[in-house]
């Protein structure tokens, strides 16, 4: 993290889900991204996906700048239960015409990098035409698939499939602690940060 | 031997060796005579007076005998349109001795043992006999005879029969009267249809005889139809019980719809039924099911995990993609992931 911290900053940088840094989008197109984003949130009532159209000079990695923007950014049109650690971030460099995607621990036992390439490959001809949002809609669409999936093997077997991703389930005591602590419910043991995304 | 002969001859003529054949030759005095001029090739053929004239070498036309030039043509003779006495009772008064009845002997002998052996047949594979009349063309019945008498006088009516009056060479004027078993199962429509479509069939053909043949086939059909559509009434032509159902009946049977033939194919009628029930309520379902799918909402249960790499949020490793190329598959522009962000 120190070393995308050097190349990007240290701080926590304030952003709206859907930032089109780029300008690629017009107008009337942002209005159906938005809904696509909140039709995702309401399937998904713990998770929230963020996309960031960019048109970098000099990026070394797509991979990085991804991994960096969703640990430090604090989305500020979303809501607290659902802290990054549930978001899966979609960054776009328009310049050198490469996508891809970051995802928080929550979604450990649900995406890899397999099935997130998969879904942008789905998008793949969209991006090829600049149509930005039919490719995003595409890759959410994609990604909702992969999701579901997960949901079901989750609910037959949650302690292995999370074990899969490195997670444990969360044990009620706990979580009705942290909610006593005014922590919110359904999140990871990180919610302190999210103070930061403020 | 039998066969060596022909092979020989075959053999021959493949080859083109055939055989010297001995060409025809004049006897002596005839050579004579036609080198003279007293024989004419061909004169043997000519009539009396035209080799006269020939001998004579006289050029002009010949004169026919009044006699012969007088000749009237024959009046066409007109054919009678009565029966004649000696017909009537084997017609009208007497029962008919077999299933084609034709006391003129207006078929030739060939041809009435061809017809009264299909009708012998009719007779064995179906419940209603049927019973020709022959009659010629032009004849008519007389006034006070009638086909409907001649089945109430010469016929069981408790037994299915039909009797036709079939009229050589017109099939048009044919009657067809049933007995009385057969008119109380069947309707009147049903039964005209029968004699129609036999007309219709045999108006096909030209010649008398084949008219008759193809009448008398389309008929029995039409009768074996017959049967059927009373058997599918309950009831039975052949048995002397008076029919189950009433001719309302019988007419609504006559009339079944796809849904009654369905049900007589149980296996069918039941994959029918299935599919008819099973596949709305299938895409009902479905349709349902999609439905609450999309309105569907994913709760994924609660879980902790140890951060890495100091990350507060995210390590999840996604996949990256080039789009730079449209000729190049998305598969070959997999950006390789830095081994720093693997996760640990």
């Amino acid at each position: 993290m120190w070393h995308a911290d050097e190349i990007f900053g240290a701080d926590d940088v304030s952003l709206h889900k859907f930032t089109d840094a780029a300008g690629v989008l017009r107008m009337k197109e942002r209005e159906p991204m938005r809904k696509i984003l909140e039709r995702f949130e309401a399937r998904f009532p713990q998770l929230f996906v963020a996309i960031y159209l960019g048109a970098f000079e000099d990026l070394q990695s797509l991979h990085q700048f991804g991994f960096w923007m969703l640990n430090r950014a604090a989305y500020v049109d979303v809501d607290l239960e659902r802290p990054n650690e549930n978001g899966i971030l979609i960054v776009v460099d328009v310049s050198a015409k490469n996508a891809g995607i970051t995802f928080g621990y929550a979604l450990l036992p649900y995406l890899d990098e397999d099935s997130t390439f998969s879904a942008l490959s789905a998008g793949h001809p969209s991006f090829l035409q600049g149509n930005y949002l039919e490719a995003i809609g595409t890759v959410v669409q994609k990604i909702e698939g992969r999701l579901i999936k997960g949901w079901k093997k989750v609910k037959k077997d949650p302690e292995s499939i999370l074990a899969e991703g490195g997670q444990n389930p969360k044990k009620v005591g706990e979580l009705l602690q942290r909610i006593r602590e005014g922590n919110q419910p359904g999140g990871m043991e990180h919610s302190g940060e999210e103070e930061a995304r403020r | 031997m039998r066969f060596c002969l022909p092979v020989f001859l075959s053999a021959s003529l493949l080859c083109g060796e055939e055989p010297d054949l001995p060409l025809p030759t004049w006897e002596s005095d005839e050579l004579e005579a036609l080198e003279s001029g007293d024989y004419v090739p061909g004169s043997s053929l000519l009539g009396k007076i035209a080799r006269e004239l020939m001998a004579s070498n006289n050029d002009e036309p010949i004169e026919l005998d009044p006699a012969v030039r007088d000749l009237r043509e024959p009046e066409p003779v007109e054919w009678s349109r009565v029966i004649g006495d000696e017909f009537l009772s084997a017609y009208f008064y007497e029962p008919s001795q077999g299933f084609l009845n034709d006391p003129q002997k207006l078929l030739t002998t060939q041809e009435y043992r061809d017809r009264e052996g299909f009708l012998n047949y009719h007779a064995r594979d179906t419940d209603i006999d049927l019973y020709v009349y022959l009659f010629d063309a032009l004849q008519e019945i007389p006034e006070t005879e009638s086909l409907g008498s001649v089945v109430r006088s010469q016929f069981d009516q408790e037994k299915p029969v039909a009797v036709v009056f079939y009229f050589l060479g017109m099939p048009e004027k044919s009657q067809l009267v049933f007995s009385d078993r057969v008119v109380e199962s069947v309707n009147q429509a049903e039964r005209d249809k029968v004699i129609r479509m036999a007309v219709e069939e045999a108006l096909e053909k030209s010649e008398p005889s084949s008219q008759l043949e193809s009448f008398s086939i389309q008929l029995s059909i039409r009768l074996y139809w017959l049967e059927k559509v009373v058997a599918r009434g309950g009831g039975d032509l052949a048995s002397r019980k008076p029919l189950i159902l009433p001719r309302v009946r019988i007419f609504e049977a006559e009339e079944k719809g796809v849904w009654d033939r369905l049900q007589e194919k149980p296996g069918l009628f039941y994959a029918v039924v299935v599919a008819l029930v099973i596949v709305p309520a299938a895409g009902l379902g479905f349709m349902g099911r999609w439905i609450a799918e999309r309105k569907r909402v994913y709760v994924f249960p609660d879980a902790e995990g140890t951060p890495l790499l100091d990350a507060p949020y995210a390590a999840g490793v996604g996949g990256v993609i080039s789009f730079s190329s449209a000729t190049t598959p998305p598969s070959s522009q997999k950006s390789e992931v830095p081994d720093y962000l693997q996760k640990m």
